[in-house]
């Protein structure tokens, strides 16, 4: 299972549910960053990060377009993965700035891994300022198919 | 709520300013970008994870810039969604050029780890030239 860290958090928004009409706008809009049970640092701008899972593996896709590789870091320890690393955006001298709608400086995310991850075997790809990390479940826990024989 | 009040809501929202935005269900992506203006030149970078120069446009015609690109990232077949910060697939955003600055002839866009940059040169008369000034 997921190891949710933020569920602290879930008991202190309890008295929501008298709002009534107000209830599922607040719930949807706090479902992202609290109590979906993956994540567990809340939602930051960047990287933008995407979870797909399949009956083999867990993808997860961390939007981080022009971050070079030698200022990103992927850490794995004691059931977290955290993404850290910098990104810095070109300034010149004598130009006006009209929009910096960009990302600048230092960034971190933390995620728990769910027990069926083998921390061993994940791996790292990084494509067109996406980085793909496979997380490939333990082979134990991966379901099984049980043939049923006629007798 | 009767089915013709279901059905008004449904209606595309009036922001479908792109004809094709209307027909697509997914939602349009705004990459973010930085401006930035010096003296020979208008520069625009935009975060555009995912794509590549095949699927990458940009567009110059009637006094507007356009950036258009799709997202693609290798999914296995059974994959399903477990949380995504970032949903759609299709990045794009429209800027108004000022036709009298700018030279249509002169764009030079480049592509790189996701991150588009547009360069922009101004014509000749709206340069800033610097006059020396003499003792």
């Amino acid at each position: 299972m997921w190891f949710d860290l933020m569920s602290p958090f879930e008991t202190d928004f309890q008295f929501f549910s008298e709002i009534g009409p107000f209830r599922s706008a607040l719930e949807s809009w706090f479902a992202d960053s609290f109590s979906r049970d993956l994540r567990a640092s809340p939602a930051s701008r960047f990287p933008l990060i995407n979870i797909g899972e399949t009956e083999q593996e867990f993808r997860i896709h961390v939007f981080a377009p022009g971050v070079d590789q030698k200022d990103l870091s992927v850490e794995v320890k004691d059931g977290l993965i955290t993404i850290a690393g910098k990104r810095a955006t070109k300034t010149e001298k004598e130009a006006t700035v009209y929009r910096q709608e960009r990302f600048s400086g230092e960034f971190l995310r933390t995620l728990s891994l769910p027990d069926s991850v083998d921390p061993e075997a994940i791996t790292a790809q990084a494509k067109n300022g996406v980085v793909t990390l496979f997380l490939p479940k333990k082979a134990a826990l991966q379901p099984r198919r049980v043939e049923v024989r006629a007798a | 709520m009767t089915s013709q009040q279901l059905s008004a809501h449904a209606k595309p929202l009036p922001t479908a300013k792109y004809p094709d935005q209307a027909a697509r269900r997914e939602p349009v992506i705004l990459p973010p970008v930085d401006i930035r203006e010096t003296d020979d030149a208008i520069l625009i970078e935009a975060d555009m994870p995912g794509v590549s120069t095949d699927s990458l446009k940009v567009e110059v015609g009637d006094n507007r810039l356009t950036l258009e690109g799709t997202l693609a990232v290798d999914l296995p077949e059974a994959v399903s969604l477990v949380d995504a910060d970032l949903r759609g697939s299709h990045y794009q955003r429209q800027f108004t050029l000022g036709q009298q600055t700018i030279d249509p002839e002169k764009i030079r866009a480049e592509l790189k780890d996701g991150v588009l940059r547009v360069s922009l040169q101004k014509r000749e008369s709206h340069r800033t030239r610097r006059i020396p000034i003499s003792n």
